[in-house]
Formats: C-alpha cells, sequence, structure tokens
C-alpha cells in the first residue's frame, strides 16, 4: 500500500501508442503489407508481393514482425500485390492467427493465384509456395460481408464497400474506442464505394497518382462518363479504321467494367456488330460466375439490372481460350492479360500488331516503372521484343485513366471527408507520394486544420500517441443510486475486450457470468463439557451470541454447533477475517477442554486468547479487552505506540486531547480526537499523519464483514 | 422500461407479430405475419397499433412472418422503417407474389395489390448479419438457419439486451449452417444472457429422428411411389424452405442420375431460384466452399426438356397450408388415385388442409415405430370447396365479348379526354409513386382485361394528382409536338401498357418453371393445365365437391426447426434473464414454460402471455457510466480468468468541471475505510485440478466416494 503514490504520476503506457509499420508499399507500389499495433493486439492489413521482383525479394518484410504475435490479417482485395503473398504467410510462417476477407475475394483468390503460382517463371527453389499451400490456405480464410461487424478478442472490424473492384474493402478498425480506416478508395461504375459512419483517429490512404490530376474538374459522375465516352470513342475509331485495339488488362477487376461498358455500346451501335470484341483469359472466364452471383455487392444500378436480367452475362464478348482459336483477321477488340504488358498473351500480340499504324494500344490502367506498358507510354519509335530484335512502334497509343486508383481530387476529397486527425499515406511511388503530402499539408496549413500526414518507407514505423479514455460502467446494484461527489465506490472491476464494468460481487454471475463460490469450512474438535460452559465463555469474549432454532450458536459468522455429546463442529464461510475469529474459538474450545477448571477465571483466557490473534501485535499484550474502548484507554495506547514510534510524547496541559511529540529537535502538537497534526516540519506531519489512521484502524474493534 | 404485447401469434400456432415498446418511446414490432386466407378480421389487433409503431423487424421470408407487411403498408398506415435481411427483402416478395397469384388463380381476391407488395418492399432497409443499426438503440441480426437470412434479431438499449428468435435451427442444412445462437454447443457471446429472450415454442412435444432416417424415409417414399407408376407431391412455400428441399432433391437426383422429372412449380419459381443464385454469401459454408472450388452455382438446376411431363414425376409446389396454390390443384388432382403419394414436409398451419391430412395420418400412423413413421394408405373423404378460375364459354362468352366492346368505347371516349387534359399537366406535375392506384383499380384490370388503351389511360391518370379542379376544367389546349412525321408518339407511353399487360397476363396464368429453370412453359395437356389461355376471357366458380383421397400419405419433418430437445437445451444454455414463450399450441408452451422451471440455473421468469396480453418486463438494471483516471487503472490488480481481467477496485467519486461524466479516481489512503472486502472465489472449482495442485505441493490427495477429495486423510474437500 505504501507504493501506491507511485502510481499516482500517469505513466506513458508503451500500450497507448498505436504503431503503423509499413512492411510492404511503403514509397512504393507493390507489396501492401502493414501492420498496426496497439494495446497489446496486432492487426496486419494485406500480404501482397511486389510485381517487379520474383521469389522471396518480391514479398514484404515479413522479418520485421514475429508472424506469430499477428491476431488478424485482413485483406482488402484480391489484387496479387495485396493478396499473392498470403499463402506464404499462412503456410511457411509461424502465424495463427485470422485471416478475413470478403466473399467475392474469397471466391477470386484461389483462382487468380493458382494462376499466379502457374505463371510465375521463376526456377522451382525459389517458388514462395505451391498450390498445395494455396489449397491450404483457402481454407483458413473466413469469408465476410460488408457492414458485418466482427470482434476478435476486442480488435472490432467492419469492411466497407471500396469500390475498385468486386468484393475490394475498406477496414474500419476499432481497438478499445481507438479507430483506424485502411481503405483504398474509389467510386466508379460497379461498385460504389462508401464513407464509414464514424470519424476515425487514423486514416490509411493510398497515394499511388499522387497529384497527378489532369482530367478537367468535373463531378465524379462525370468524370466517369467523359472517362467512358473517350474511351468508347478510341476503340471506335480504331476499328473503324480497320485496326486491331489491343487492351492490356489484369484479369480481373477493372476489366470487368470495360466490358459491360463495351457490351453496353455495342449493343447501342449495330453497326459494330461484325467486330468481334474477345476477352482473352481462361481465368477471368472462371471467374466471371463471381460477378454473376455477388450481384448484391455492387452498385444500386446493377442490381436493379439483375431483377429484369444479369448484366454478367454478355451478348457480344466472346472468350478466346487460347491463341489456336484466333483468327487474326480484320479488326477486332481484344482484351488480354497481363495488364503491363511484361508477358504472355498481351505481350504476345503487342509485339505482332504494334508495326501496323492501324492498330491501336489502350492503355487503361496504372502502370508500373519499367514494365512494357509503361515504356510503350513514352511512345519510343521502336521497342525490343521479348526475343531481343527490335521493332518499330507505329501503332497508336492511348492512355486513358481508367485506373480504379484514386487521383489527387478524389484522394483529397476523400481525406478531407473523412476527416481523420492522423493521415498516413501508403502505396505510391515516394515522388508522387511526397508531392501528394507536400499538397495537402500546404492544404491543411492554410485551413489551419490540425491534420498530421505521414509517409512511412519500408519497415519505417508511424508512432501516433493515443490515450483512450477509460470509461467504465457500473451496474446493478452497485449503481442503484446515482453518485455524489466524493462517494466512495467499491466493487468489482471486470474488463473484456477493454470494456469495464463495476460491479457488486453478487452480480457478478448475472452480468458477467463468471461464477463465483464460496468455501465452507467445518471443523469437529472434541469437547467434553456442557455447551452452555462453551456458550458462557464466548458470550465473554464476543458479547451476545445469536441462538438458532437447532441449538446452533451463531457468532456472526461461524456457526458452532454441538453435534453430539462429546462433539462440537465449526462452520464458517471462508474468508480472512471469519477465519481469524474461527481460531479464537477454536482456542477459546481448546481452552475449556484443556481445563475445565478455568470456567471461573475468564480474565485469563481472553489474555491467551488476545495472545493466539495474529491480528495483534506484541505491543498490545497490556491492552485489556475486557475493558470498554473507552476514550481513556485508546488514548493510553495510541500514546504508546507514538512513544514507539517517535520516542518522547508529552501531554498538553490545557488540554485533554492533545499531545506534543518531540523527536529529535522538531516538535508536532497532535489532537488525538480530531486527528488534526501542527507542526512546522512537513516530514514530520506527513510521518504522523500516515501513523495516525492505522494506529487508530489497529485499536478499534474488529469490523465483521457482512455475510453473503 | 420494456413493455411486450402479444398481437398474434401466442399459446396458438397463429402467424407471428408482437409489439416491443422500450422505454415509452420506441415500438419495435416483431414480424407481422398472415396465414393464407387473408382474413382481414385477424389483424383486428394490429390494426389498432399499426400507426404507433417505430420499427418493423422481419425475420424469415414467409407468410406467418411478414404476411401482412404489405396489407398493413397500405391500408393501415404501417409506414414505420423496417430492416431485414437482403434475402428476406428479395425472398419475401417471391413469397407475397406467388401467394397473390395462387389466389387471384382461384378467387377474385382485392385485399390487396401487387402495387402494395412493391411498395411494402421498396422501402425495406437491407441489414447484413451482424451489422449494427444503430439509433439510440441497437438492432443487429444474427443468423438463425432454417431460411435464406433469416434472421435472430438482438434488440438493445443500454443494459436492456432482448433476443428475439423463433423458427431457428441449431443444425447445419445442406444449404444454411445453423443459427449462431448456438454453434458447436457454445451460445453466441453477442447473445447470451439477454435482459429478456422471447422465443417460440412451436416443437416443444416433438422430437426429430436425425437427418439421415428422415432423408433416407423421403428418397424411400419417392423412389417406392415411382417404381409404382405413381407421382410425388410436396407441398412448399414458395420462397424459404422450397430451396433447401430443392437443392436436397437434385442432388439426390443428381446423384442417381434419376430420370424422372423433378419439377418446381410456384408462380415465381424462375425468380426465385434466379434470386437464390446472387445470395450465395448467406448460404452455408460447403456451398460456398462449392462455388469458389468449382464454380458450380447449386441452383444450376440440370433437369432440361421438361415441357412435357408424362408418367410419374416429383412435384414441389406452394403453398405447404394446401389451401391454395399449385399444391391443392395437384393434389385434388392426384389424391384420388392410390399410386401417388403425397409427403407434407410440415405440420401447415392450424385448420389448413393441410394440418388435417397431418392429423390423419398421425393417427393412422400411431401404432407404428420407428425413427420415422411410415406412409398410410389415405382413406378420407372430404368435402372441399373448391375454386377455379375457368375461360368463358359460348353465350357467357359473347355476352362478355359484346360488353367489353361496348365498354371500351365508352371508356375510350372518356379517356381520351382525360388524358387530353392530362397530358398537359404533365409538365408541371410531379410524379406520383404507382402505390397511389386505388387496389380495385389494379384488381378489375387484372380480372377484366381492358383494351391495352383505355388501361393505360386510367393507369396513367393516377401518377398525377387529379384535384377537383381539373376535372372541372379539362378543356385545357394540348401543346402537341411535330416533326417530319407528323405528331410525336409517346412511344414510352405505349411501351408500357404493353408491358404491363403483358406482365399482368403472364403473373395471372401463373409462370410455370422447371427446375432447369429455362422458361418451358407447361404442355396443355398437362394436367396442371386447368388454366385459360392468357387472352381468354374467364369468370371464378365455386362449388363444393366431395374428394375422396386415396393416395399414399407420409409426414416427414423437413421444416428445419429446433425440435423439444435442441429446443430445452439451447434456452437454457442462452441464459436469459427473462423468458417469453410464444407461437405455440397452449399445450407445447406448457410443456416448455414447465421443462425450464424445472431447471434450477433458469430464470424464475418465464411468461407464456395470451394474445393481446400486456407484459411489463423491464429488467430494471441501473447502471451509470464513469471515467476512470490512469492512477486507477494502474493501480488495480488484475488477474485473469477465462477472457474476462478481474480486480477489486475501490474508487472515489468525483465531478470535475469540465467532464459531464463522474470520475472514479483512487481513495486517497486516508480514507480507505478500515474493513478489507471479502475474497471472491471466482471461476469454475475442478476438484481434480485442485487435487494436482495439492500433490504437487507435497500433499497426499485422493478421491474417496462420490466427489469427496480426501487430503493427508485428515481433510475432506466435496465441492
Amino acid at each position: 500500500m505504501t507504493n501506491r503514490k507511485d502510481y499516482e504520476i500517469p505513466i506513458t503506457d508503451e500500450n497507448d501508442v498505436l504503431q503503423i509499420t509499413a512492411l510492404g508499399a511503403g514509397n512504393e507500389v507493390g507489396r501492401s503489407c502493414l501492420v498496426i499495433q496497439y494495446k497489446g493486439k496486432i492487426i496486419m492489413l494485406d500480404a501482397g508481393v511486389h510485381p517487379a521482383y520474383n521469389g522471396l525479394a518480391a514479398l514484404p518484410f515479413y522479418d520485421e514482425i514475429d508472424p506469430a504475435t499477428v491476431d488478424v490479417l485482413l485483406i482488402s482485395h484480391f489484387h496479387l500485390d495485396h493478396a499473392a503473398s498470403l499463402p506464404y504467410f499462412l503456410e511457411k510462417t509461424t502465424f495463427e492467427g485470422r485471416v478475413f476477407m470478403t466473399h467475392p475475394t474469397k471466391a477470386i483468390y484461389k483462382w487468380l493465384l493458382s494462376d499466379f503460382v502457374r505463371v510465375s517463371n521463376v526456377a522451382l527453389d525459389e517458388m514462395l509456395y505451391e498450390e498445395q499451400d494455396l489449397l491450404h490456405s483457402y481454407d483458413k480464410i473466413e469469408a465476410v460481408d460488408y457492414h458485418q461487424e466482427v470482434e476478435v478478442e476486442g480488435i472490432k472490424f467492419t469492411s466497407y464497400n471500396a469500390g475498385h473492384v468486386l468484393g475490394a474493402a475498406m477496414f474500419l478498425i476499432e481497438i478499445a474506442g481507438v479507430k483506424a480506416n485502411y481503405s483504398r478508395e474509389e467510386d466508379r461504375h460497379l461498385m460504389a464505394a462508401e464513407l464509414p459512419p464514424a470519424q476515425p483517429d487514423v486514416l490509411i490512404t493510398e497515394s499511388t497518382y499522387g497529384v497527378q490530376n489532369h482530367e478537367p474538374r468535373l463531378e465524379k459522375y462525370k468524370v466517369f462518363k467523359y472517362h467512358e465516352a473517350r474511351f468508347t470513342g478510341l476503340v471506335h475509331d480504331i476499328v473503324q479504321r480497320g485496326g486491331r485495339c489491343l487492351m492490356p488488362v489484369f484479369a480481373l477487376g477493372r476489366a470487368q467494367e470495360l466490358l459491360l461498358i463495351l457490351d453496353e455500346y455495342w449493343e447501342a451501335h449495330p453497326e459494330l456488330e461484325s467486330v468481334p470484341i474477345y476477352y482473352a483469359s481462361s481465368l477471368a472466364k472462371k471467374c466471371m460466375a463471381v460477378y454473376q452471383t455477388y450481384i448484391n455487392m455492387m452498385n444500386a444500378k446493377i442490381r436493379k439490372q439483375f431483377a429484369i436480367s444479369n448484366p454478367f452475362v454478355f451478348k457480344h464478348i466472346s472468350n478466346l481460350k487460347n491463341m489456336d482459336n484466333f483468327d487474326d483477321v480484320g479488326p477486332c477488340v481484344m482484351m488480354a492479360s497481363p495488364g503491363m504488358l511484361q508477358s504472355g498473351l498481351s505481350r504476345e500480340l503487342f509485339e505482332r500488331w504494334c508495326p501496323d499504324k492501324r492498330n491501336g494500344l489502350v492503355i487503361t490502367g496504372y502502370c508500373v516503372d519499367g514494365t512494357m506498358a509503361r515504356h510503350a507510354m513514352t511512345e519510343p519509335p521502336e521497342i525490343t521484343t521479348l526475343s531481343g530484335a527490335k521493332i518499330p512502334l507505329n501503332m497508336s497509343v492511348d492512355y486513358i485513366s481508367f485506373s480504379a486508383h484514386v487521383d489527387y481530387i478524389q484522394n483529397s476529397k476523400f481525406i478531407d471527408e473523412i476527416k481523420a486527425p492522423h493521415v498516413v499515406l501508403v502505396h505510391g511511388e515516394s515522388n508522387s507520394m511526397a508531392r501528394l503530402k507536400a499538397a495537402l499539408q500546404s492544404k491543411y496549413t492554410e485551413r489551419e486544420e490540425n491534420i498530421k500526414i505521414y509517409s512511412p518507407k519500408n519497415c519505417e514505423t508511424v508512432k501516433l500517441y493515443f490515450r483512450g479514455e477509460k470509461l467504465a460502467k457500473a451496474i446493478g446494484r452497485l449503481a442503484a443510486r446515482y453518485p455524489s461527489e466524493n462517494q466512495l465506490v467499491s466493487g468489482i472491476i471486470v474488463s473484456k475486450d477493454f470494456q469495464f464494468n463495476i460491479m457488486d460481487p453478487n452480480d457478478l454471475k448475472d452480468f458477467s457470468g463468471i461464477s463465483t463460490s464460496a468455501i465452507i469450512q467445518k471443523q469437529t474438535i472434541a469437547y467434553h463439557s456442557s455447551f452452555s460452559l462453551l456458550r458462557y465463555h464466548l458470550e465473554q469474549m464476543y458479547g451476545p451470541l445469536e441462538e438458532t432454532l437447532d441449538d446452533d450458536n451463531i457468532l456472526d459468522n461461524i456457526k458452532v454447533r454441538h453435534i453430539s455429546k462429546n462433539q462440537v463442529q465449526l462452520e464458517w464461510l471462508g474468508t480472512s477475517m471469519n477465519d481469524n475469529i474461527a481460531d479464537s474459538v477454536l482456542a477459546i474450545l481448546l481452552n475449556i477442554e484443556s481445563s475445565p477448571a478455568s470456567v471461573k477465571i475468564t480474565k485469563h483466557s481472553h489474555v491467551v486468547e488476545s495472545s493466539n490473534n495474529p491480528m495483534k501485535t506484541g505491543d498490545q499484550m497490556e491492552i485489556d479487552m475486557e475493558t470498554k474502548n473507552t476514550s481513556t484507554s485508546l488514548r493510553e495506547a495510541t500514546e504508546n505506540y507514538l512513544r514507539k514510534q517517535f520516542g518522547e510524547i508529552y501531554s498538553k496541559d490545557d488540554s485533554e486531547d492533545e499531545i506534543i511529540i518531540k523527536m529529535d529537535d522538531r516538535i508536532a502538537e497532535v489532537n488525538l480526537s480530531t486527528l488534526e497534526v501542527n507542526t512546522d516540519d512537513d516530514m514530520l506531519r506527513n510521518r504522523i499523519t500516515t501513523i495516525l489512521p492505522r494506529i487508530t484502524k489497529l485499536l478499534n474493534p474488529l469490523e465483521f464483514c457482512p455475510e453473503y | 422500461m420494456i413493455v411486450f404485447t402479444v398481437i398474434s401469434g401466442a399459446k396458438n400456432e397463429d402467424a407471428l407479430c408482437y409489439l416491443l415498446e422500450v422505454d415509452d418511446e420506441v415500438r419495435i414490432m416483431l414480424d407481422c405475419g398472415w396465414n393464407d386466407e387473408f382474413n382481414v378480421e385477424d389483424l383486428k389487433h394490429l390494426r389498432r397499433v399499426a400507426k404507433q409503431v417505430d420499427a418493423l423487424l422481419l425475420s424469415h421470408p414467409d407468410l406467418s412472418h411478414l404476411g401482412a407487411y404489405p396489407y398493413a403498408y397500405g391500408h393501415f398506415g404501417l409506414s414505420c422503417p423496417v430492416y431485414a435481411t437482403v434475402p428476406v427483402v428479395h425472398m419475401g416478395r417471391m413469397c407475397m407474389y406467388d401467394i397473390f397469384q395462387s389466389k387471384t388463380n382461384e378467387a377474385k381476391f382485392d385485399t390487396f395489390a401487387l402495387d402494395n407488395v412493391d411498395a411494402a418492399f421498396e422501402k425495406v432497409n437491407t441489414l447484413k448479419y451482424s451489422q449494427p443499426m444503430c439509433k439510440g438503440i441497437t438492432i443487429t441480426a444474427y443468423a438463425a438457419g432454417h431460411t435464406i437470412g433469416g434472421t435472430i434479431w438482438k434488440i438493445k438499449k443500454d443494459t436492456e439486451e432482448i433476443v428475439y428468435a423463433v423458427d431457428y435451427n441449431h443444425k447445419k442444412e445442406r444449404l444454411y449452417d445453423g443459427t449462431v445462437l448456438h454453434n458447436n454447443g457454445v451460445v453466441l457471446d453477442a447473445l447470451s444472457r439477454p435482459s429478456l429472450m422471447i422465443t417460440d415454442a412451436y416443437n416443444s412435444l416433438i422430437i426429430h429422428p436425425a437427418r439421415k432416417y428422415r432423408d433416407a424415409a423421403l428418397f424411400d417414399t419417392i423412389t417406392n411411389t415411382m417404381k409404382n407408376k405413381g407421382s410425388v407431391l410436396l407441398p412448399t412455400d414458395s420462397s424459404a424452405r422450397v430451396l433447401e428441399l430443392a437443392y436436397l432433391l437434385d442432388q439426390h437426383w443428381a446423384f442417381y442420375q434419376f430420370s424422372y422429372p423433378l419439377i418446381l412449380l410456384t408462380h415465381q419459381s424462375y425468380r426465385t431460384i434466379q434470386f437464390a443464385k446472387s445470395m450465395l454469401e448467406w448460404m452455408s459454408d460447403a456451398i460456398n466452399r462449392q462455388f469458389d472450388s468449382k464454380r458450380e452455382n447449386p441452383f444450376e438446376f440440370r433437369y432440361k426438356e421438361l415441357s412435357k411431363y408424362p408418367g410419374p414425376k416429383v412435384v414441389l409446389a406452394s403453398s405447404s397450408s394446401l389451401d391454395t396454390g399449385y399444391a391443392r390443384d395437384l393434389l385434388l388432382e392426384w389424391g384420388t388415385s392410390e399410386s401417388n403419394a403425397l409427403i407434407l414436409t410440415d405440420r401447415g398451419s392450424p385448420n389448413s388442409l393441410a394440418r388435417k391430412l397431418y392429423n390423419e395420418w398421425d393417427r393412422l400412423s400411431q401404432a407404428n415405430d420407428g425413427p420415422v413413421k411410415p406412409s398410410v394408405n389415405l382413406n378420407l373423404t372430404m368435402n372441399l370447396l373448391i375454386k377455379k378460375k375457368v375461360p368463358l364459354e359460348g353465350t357467357e362468352l359473347s355476352e362478355y365479348k359484346s360488353e367489353l366492346r361496348k365498354k371500351q368505347e365508352r371508356e375510350a371516349a372518356q379517356a381520351a379526354l382525360i388524358a387530353k387534359s392530362l397530358s398537359i399537366i404533365e409538365d408541371d406535375e410531379s410524379d406520383e409513386s404507382e402505390s397511389e392506384i386505388g387496389d380495385t383499380d389494379i384488381e378489375e384490370l387484372l380480372s377484366k382485361h381492358f383494351d391495352l388503351y383505355v388501361r393505360d389511360a386510367t393507369k396513367y391518370g393516377g401518377f398525377f394528382k387529379q384535384t377537383q379542379s381539373y376535372l372541372m376544367f379539362p378543356y385545357v389546349e394540348k401543346r402537341k409536338r411535330y416533326d417530319d412525321y407528323g405528331e410525336i408518339i409517346q412511344v414510352d407511353q405505349f411501351a408500357r401498357g404493353i408491358v404491363d399487360e403483358n406482365a399482368g397476363n403472364i403473373e395471372v396464368n401463373g409462370d410455370k418453371v422447371d427446375m432447369s429453370s429455362d422458361k418451358d412453359e407447361f404442355d396443355k395437356e398437362d394436367s396442371i393445365n386447368t388454366f385459360p389461355e392468357s387472352n381468354v376471357p374467364t369468370k371464378y366458380v365455386s362449388y363444393e365437391q366431395e374428394i375422396k383421397f386415396q393416395c399414399q400419405m407420409r409426414f416427414i419433418d423437413l421444416e428445419g426447426t429446433n425440435d423439444g430437445r435442441s429446443l430445452k437445451t439451447i434456452v437454457p444454455q442462452v441464459q436469459p434473464r427473462k423468458l417469453i414463450v410464444v407461437h405455440a399450441s397452449p399445450e407445447a408452451t406448457n410443456d416448455f414454460a414447465q421443462s425450464c422451471l424445472a431447471i434450477r440455473s433458469m430464470t424464475r421468469d418465464i411468461y407464456t402471455p395470451d394474445v393481446g396480453e400486456v407484459l411489463n418486463v423491464s429488467a430494471a438494471i441501473n447502471f451509470y457510466q464513469v471515467k476512470l483516471t490512469d492512477a486507477l487503472v494502474s493501480s488495480l490488480k488484475l488477474s485473469k480468468l477465462e477472457d474476462y481481467d478481474i480486480a477489486f477496485v475501490n474508487g472515489k467519486i468525483s465531478f470535475p468541471p469540465d467532464s459531464s461524466l463522474p470520475v472514479l479516481d483512487v481513495v486517497p489512503i486516508e480514507e480507505l475505510s478500515s474493513g478489507t472486502h471479502n475474497p471472491v472465489f471466482v471461476g469454475e472449482v475442478k476438484l481434480t485440478e485442485l487435487k494436482r495442485v495439492l500433490q504437487s505441493e507435497g500433499i497426499t490427495a485422493e478421491f474417496k466416494d462420490e466427489g469427496v477429495l480426501v487430503c493427508n486423510e485428515k481433510v475432506a474437500v466435496r465441492k
């Protein structure tokens, strides 16, 4: 109890610091992976790979953390740079937590990754995982629906529609009242992104496009319409001039939206009917069923359309299984993966078609530095084929920002709307991220809003200090009346998942389901004297006894029962106080038993008794328990104590209650009835004020705790 | 302050509808059911309260849970926010469509109109499972099993937690995972120890045989009947349980490669299946896994070429009460033949034909034992009122036609006038919802087949406010627009008329779709086809007929809810502090209440209200919030117990000026009261554990007799 003072200074608790560490996607695009630590809980967000690297080098920096400590892993969407290292993390590390993603993400995840396993052209020993690991990992994933609130050991999270691709989610995570939002925000066609209802304390958001923003400032929807018109116009031009239109796309995601647009456009333009649209991806075909099924996760327009017919059953688009079936005559529209022309089908077609100036390349997605698509966008006079030959680039190259990533206006608008005091930027190349950061910072300084922006590099940790208010709920009989100033509250505090409830011990079972138990102790001893003798002794010691019907003696909490002629049974509820009393009763009993002659000499027994009682110290031996606790005896005892503590004490002459303590050369006046201390010396006053209540506590009669 | 009122469905098996009043301010209606008789008299209690309701929660997409909602919405002004899961909305709407069409097929039915249904379901706010819906009161849906989107509701206000759980199923089925309420023997944390639980005891007296026996019995009966060249009828509902049944049978068919046709016959079967296909995320993990790995949607039913169905077949038809719909038509057709079989999968609502047949079967099969009682040969003669819509013939037809022609001319003239005046107002007046159209109008339209033009005009009129003043001034010059070809025709005006006309006809005649989900129409020769061609004028007839049922009949409980045994296990485990038992026969209610009272740890507050009874079920738990200071929190000596951290706390309340909440701070040492608190022993005591500890301390401890641990041969420890 004495060191309690130490606690009163608030400690900057390590637990109050929220740490955000980028294991990947810190000042880069790709291998998204973030770790949030707060109050001993660890959440990992996304587990991607870097598209520009192979093998282990493509992984996020998992070495920075102990995978076994991660409680929850949330995957935002199925793109490789967000989900592809998940099988590795689940199967090849010590991770034992739970993994969540939305239903469509889970449905597509498996197919996309098994494709990834197949096409990644690395040596066998460099493979991150095999098909088998993928299957295993699949079984560990739990699927959630948008808006569904999930709670895992105090971590609460809810996923919201993030736009981007089917099933893409932003997560609102709440630990002990602190909310963090992990999002990639975009609002286009297929899925309408939403704003989470609660204002988070931290916003973690992407910055892929930095401040790039060359489109006219229009309403979101109009921006989209504008893109759409440009896009369809472009495609129309290319096929009309007899060219082949190549669109490198990721197998899934934006491609489905482009297909919807093209299908609609072809429907509206019968003259184009002879021009085939191909979608060259067997993977996409398999995943179309997912799009056809999770209609309820898309926007209202599509849901409405679904009531009539499924919009994802296309009328003008044919799937191309392999190039052998492709009859390359005349104009056509071809969507092929991969999206950045790194290799594979899209690269093959690109090399085949690029010398003809009638043909056109339409790039609709983001292209990472160093990929062929990025290179082609600079419109070089010639390109190098995969086989090393150089061929001229004559086909038209167009770029339409159809990418599902956000541009500056949308991003800053989103950040504005979310209004989080801390913004962490990830998933952006360091230049554009720095520019975005600067732009946002100057904007908020101008507006004098206190919004802090962070852009951690990989393995860098952002530390945010939150002192969440700790609220507790007093319930049950403890809260029968609303408390008043200085009222003492004492009960049991039960905390679960960072929630505190204070309750009376008796309510414990009702409100928390914790079962309580009690120890009932029974002791039977031989006793040969009469019961009334025992009674007399006990009454001498403890005052009047209560008698129950079946001839028991109840001594507050102790039942003394004469069970047979030669036996007495004690029964009591085990608490530290009761145990002591029971001990003393036992001592009395044994005393009577050992010297029946002592019946009349009660005083002796009591002296012995008090020496047996561990509550009393040797100093008290002289105190006669028989005498009533009059103020004189109390005062003497107090004086005795003080004398032991401080040395000399004197009674003050003019007042009965006041005494003077003299210790060394310091003097204190103490009023024993009010416990007031009057001295010039602080040290002495402190000592006396600490000791006085204890003396009083010791000398006053024991209080029995009420039975419950 | 919680007040619970029974509007319908307590101490009987009527449709469910209850009212919950929270703190005198919010009235939440729990379900809003009806039966397929649609007797408005049943809703007299509902009528009284409908306008005061602040929120309505729908838990299952079937008649007995939401049947009265469209009617109450249209007629009683029940226009409060409604909450339900996505499937309940979609399937609920299908259910109402289906029953509406069944009813219009046999008699003039104008209790409510399809527009009511549409408008009512448009209003529903959809929720996902465990998506908290917060408006002072938090409402959360939890999976109940039983039907797609089936819901257990939790209503929370401060410390009052009310769980409304009816028709839940803890067992895993093919399509649905069991309820989250009780999963693997564990009660979901969020739902345990509510201050009030409202549950049904519908099956309290019934024990289900194991599922494998029931499935075996089902396939047994089907196979046997087929072999005897008979057909099997499985009456079912149109939107809820039908999915599970259809999937079950389809799996079986696919596995055994049966060649017998399997037909799903409800008015909305095609759309029902389409919706089911898009709601996989609401179904079981197993179904989702199958979809994820094989891309097989469970509702890609594989049976095609069913345009003609000669010979034995299995038909799933609505409705389960056998009082209306295809199921009744088929029963009348097939029931008289000994080779056919009728399999009831639920007991049907009280007083329905299905219930009567069930009782008969129950009586006949009582002598037998075994897990599932066998089928019996019905030999029952019943007088049934048969209602039909028949095409007009002979003189009636010609009379009708001439009448119609006259009417058309009359109406056309009138409508032209109205249309003229209206099309001018068109630009200024704002649209009104279609629900404005009187029900009788639609009903007339549906049944009497107006000429396209007439109907168009009438309907068009419904969009706009028709104030008296306009009727008095019809002579407003119509603005006409011209292009190179003359006056511009408003195409959509005509188009809508056509579409509506078609839609109306198809619906009137039923959307008959087989399990292959392609829209093959039934063959006209087929027994089903007692319905007229779309454009043939019809009339309703009804007559009494004595029907002699001679078919095989068997009851196999596939209704997918808890049974008495599970009910009596689950509810005590939930540990409600108060319990209200509803929706069960008086015997079952009693039985359940008694068996709950027999459990010692169960609350004594078990209520079995009657219809109309008002119960005050406040738990009246006091509470207030306090802020904990850091000093207090760091002074706590928390000890861990299961998921909890617990400690004794001694604190002092203060009210700092800058905070609305009282603050609990550490008690200064001087003020600590001299008494210490009593120790509280928490957690379950296990003697075996104690024995282990004692032994490691060097004390011999052995069990003697029953549960007595004797230590060092001196001390006995007993629980």
